[in-house]
């Protein structure tokens, strides 16, 4: 809550608090709280500026007449002094139940009557006695203070009820704000609680490029006439609020209030003049400006989490780009070392060289650019996800491009064992053969990397609901729990020094099975008890009739 | 084709140039070098080779225009060279009137491989009792009976016309589009599912582990390829 939103009412209040129709959990109803004036529903008859009431009156006269009856009645047994105080009691309800001129009116009745009824001569206007003008005296100035009193203690209860209103809806919207995750909300939100003050419509403008265009409105959709677009971009370009046109006069009906973020105008708020006038017109400013303050502060909030995220996220991209360079560096240079030592070992040597020795360096080479092929075709597949991902979609077994990745990682390791099972006929998916390959390629790469020697690694494709499963399982020493999903972090080689690899396989394998809709995961112990499951499933579409 | 047939290789990398030099001569073809579309496109015109090996990528022009001023006046095999990431360049070549393709970087065994075929099929040597093999598969497009290893197999027609089609160019790509102009029609041409499914179930009755195909095999994003044949 901000400390300016506490304040003192104003005192020159005609008009009555709106009942509000909005559905919400602020609602300014003052008469559900309790109302201490019994019999005035109506709070604008009761106040002592407000012109009488009917009802005032007619209850004055009512008052006023059962007190003639009641003196009459009890004329024998009272003292006459005591019809004064009889009628004064008459002036004080009246005051009390309907304020100043219901008050006045009563005393002035009260006057006559008990001057016509009570006061020697009976039955004539004149007085006689010097006390009883005195008495007469009495009641119009009872009368008029306590009507006074009367319209006061009703006028700041009136007030307080606002105040609480008020105070209950901007704390309302602190909290709203204060919890919004979005600048969209936080705007929802101003809309909203701005319109319930003084039920005037709002409209939001958001400036983008020296320009305004409407946003959210409340009610929906809200159009601006010219003159309170002129008045709005006025808001925006001086930063200051424009207030409404008077009434009567030609101009916006709208009081443009602008959002300043970072010396910017980042959105012009306007608010109608509500149907309740002048009444509470000081206090709702206050409220209005409080809640346009408080916005502003929650949306700047925002936009700087949102500008220190989109910070941290470059210099993430930055240190993934210098750290990708170093390890692209070291990868590629490793075979190329391979193949170039081989190559002149080869041409110098060749002769010298027994025959199985050149053959093994043939392999070597041959072997080392399969390597650098792999990582040059992981590295394309990497720009692609990393330049936003062209998908080049088609309808495709997952059951032949699971083969193809199969084919490809047995030619990458000739010596192991790689087994696929397709489990019955499986659906066509629509999906990116070249990129579910390369993510098969990956994964069915890690797991013979990480598996012994002689150990098999098992690609099964299976339906499952609503979706096609590839599972590749290995006979590892599995992956601990806190590592599971680490591993398809860019880099995380879960402390393998000893093997090979640049840590890029499994995140580029995420970055492409999320951009096809499917999901991947890690589970160790794997399908059969041991080693590592690496699963992913791929979404099916409405199925094709062939 | 009297005496050692003539290769044309269109690159415009002498490296590749060069090992293509001395393997294709130590292969037994004659080889003729171009480094860009209009040197090729003249040398093609003067040398009538028997076949082109062709780098899509070239200096002067998109590889793709040498294929169609090729198809303009002449049927000679063209085996394409392609990046690995490219498969619509691929399949445009393919539509386009080339005969196949190789993803670089490529073995040179691959390569020997693709010519040997395109060599074959330009003079076809399939017997001309209206059978076709294709390893122990038999099709008798007469009876339009297959057999695999002497045992009859059962298939639809459209799985027998599409064997058949297959079987006809052994060794050879063909592309989704090609296939499905062929046996659906030229308004099935993007119905790839219909493919799938088909070429999914003739697996599953002519290959002895359909999960892992030997005879009918997958060009990824390209189309089907079946066994060589020898």
């Amino acid at each position: 809550m901000h400390k300016d939103a506490i304040w003192l009412p104003a005192r020159t209040h005609k008009d009555p608090i709106k009942i509000m129709d909005t559905p919400g959990p602020v609602r300014l109803r003052p008469w559900k709280v309790g109302n201490p004036y019994r019999g005035a529903p109506d709070p604008n008859s009761a106040l002592w500026r407000s012109m009488p009431s009917g009802v005032g009156l007619a209850a004055s006269l009512v008052f006023v007449g059962t007190t003639v009856v009641l003196g009459h009645l009890l004329h024998e047994t009272l003292p006459p002094a005591s019809h004064s105080l009889i009628f004064l009691t008459a002036v004080v309800l009246s005051a009390v139940g309907f304020g100043f001129w219901a008050g006045l009116f009563a005393a002035a009745l009260a006057f006559l009557a008990y001057n016509f009824f009570f006061v020697e001569p009976v039955h004539t206007l004149s007085v006689a006695r010097p006390e009883d003008i005195l008495a007469l005296s009495v009641f119009l100035l009872v009368a008029a203070l306590i009507g006074f009193l009367a319209g006061r203690m009703r006028e700041e209860a009136m007030a307080a009820y606002h105040r609480a209103a008020t105070l209950e809806l901007l704390s309302a919207f602190s909290e709203e704000s204060s919890r919004a995750e979005g600048v969209e909300e936080v705007e929802a939100a101003m809309v909203r609680h701005l319109r319930r003050i003084d039920d005037g419509r709002v409209v939001l403008l958001r400036a983008a490029h020296d320009r305004l265009s409407v946003g959210q409105t409340a009610p929906a959709g809200v159009a601006l006439q010219a003159m309170d677009f002129h008045a709005a971009d006025r808001a925006r370009r001086y930063g200051a609020v424009e207030p409404a046109t008077a009434v009567g006069w030609e101009g916006s009906l709208f009081s443009f209030h602008p959002l300043t973020i970072g010396g910017a105008v980042h959105e012009v708020i306007g608010i109608e003049r509500g149907q309740g006038g002048r009444r509470f017109a000081n206090e709702n400013d206050r409220a209005v400006a409080s809640i346009v303050r408080q916005g502003t502060v929650a949306i700047e909030r925002l936009v700087l989490a949102r500008a220190a995220q989109e910070a941290r996220d470059k210099a993430e991209r930055e240190a993934l780009r210098s750290a990708l360079l170093a390890s692209l560096s070291h990868d590629l240079r490793t075979p190329l070392a391979t193949i170039l030592g081989s190559v002149t070992s080869l041409r110098q040597l060749g002769d010298t060289l027994p025959a199985e020795a050149r053959a093994d360096l043939l392999l070597a080479i041959e072997e080392e650019t399969g390597r650098l092929s792999r990582y040059v075709s992981n590295l394309l597949h990497m720009t692609r996800l990393q330049s936003g991902l062209d998908l080049r979609l088609d309808w495709i077994d997952p059951g032949d491009v699971a083969h193809g990745a199969v084919e490809r990682a047995r030619a990458a390791y000739p010596g192991r064992d790689i087994a696929l099972r397709v489990a019955g006929p499986v659906p066509l998916i629509h999906s990116d053969a070249a990129l579910l390959e390369q993510a098969l390629v990956n994964i069915i790469d890690n797991a013979v990397k990480f598996s012994p020697v002689g150990m098999q690694v098992a690609v099964v494709v299976d339906t499952a609901e609503q979706s096609v499963r590839i599972a590749v399982t290995d006979r590892g020493r599995g992956i601990a729990e806190a590592d599971r999903d680490r591993i398809f972090e860019t880099f995380y080689r879960g402390g393998a020094t000893n093997v090979p690899g640049t840590g890029l396989g499994l995140a580029i394998c995420k970055g492409i099975v999320q951009a096809l809709g499917g999901s991947i995961r890690a589970d160790s112990p794997g399908q059969d008890g041991r080693g590592t499951t690496v699963q992913v499933d791929l979404p099916v579409p409405e199925p094709v009739s062939a | 084709m009297i005496g050692k047939p003539l290769i044309l290789v269109v690159d415009d990398e002498p490296q590749i140039q060069r090992f293509l030099r001395h393997s294709l001569a130590a292969s037994g073809y004659e080889v003729e070098l171009a480094h860009d579309a209009a040197t090729a496109l003249r040398l093609a015109g003067a040398r009538d080779p028997d076949l082109v090996v062709l780098d899509l990528g070239l200096p002067d022009r998109d590889g793709k225009l040498v294929i169609g001023e090729l198809r303009q006046h002449s049927d000679v095999p063209i085996i394409v060279l392609s990046a690995h990431d490219q498969e619509a360049e691929k399949v445009a070549a393919l539509d386009l009137g080339a005969n196949d393709f190789i993803t670089k970087p490529f073995g040179i065994q691959e390569l020997l491989a693709r010519i040997r075929v395109c060599l074959r099929s330009a003079k076809p040597d399939q017997p001309k009792d209206g059978r076709i093999r294709l390893g122990d598969i038999v099709i008798d497009g007469d009876a339009r009976r297959v057999e695999i290893a002497g045992v009859p197999v059962r298939l639809t027609p459209t799985e027998f016309e599409l064997l058949t089609l297959l079987a006809q160019n052994p060794g050879r790509v063909l592309t989704h589009r090609q296939i499905l102009t062929k046996i659906w029609g030229p308004a099935h041409v993007d119905d790839t599912p219909y493919l799938r499914v088909f070429i999914g179930q003739l697996r599953q009755k002519i290959e002895a582990n359909p999960s892992e195909p030997k005879v009918i095999l997958t060009e990824p994003g390209v189309g089907y390829r079946t066994m060589e044949l020898g």
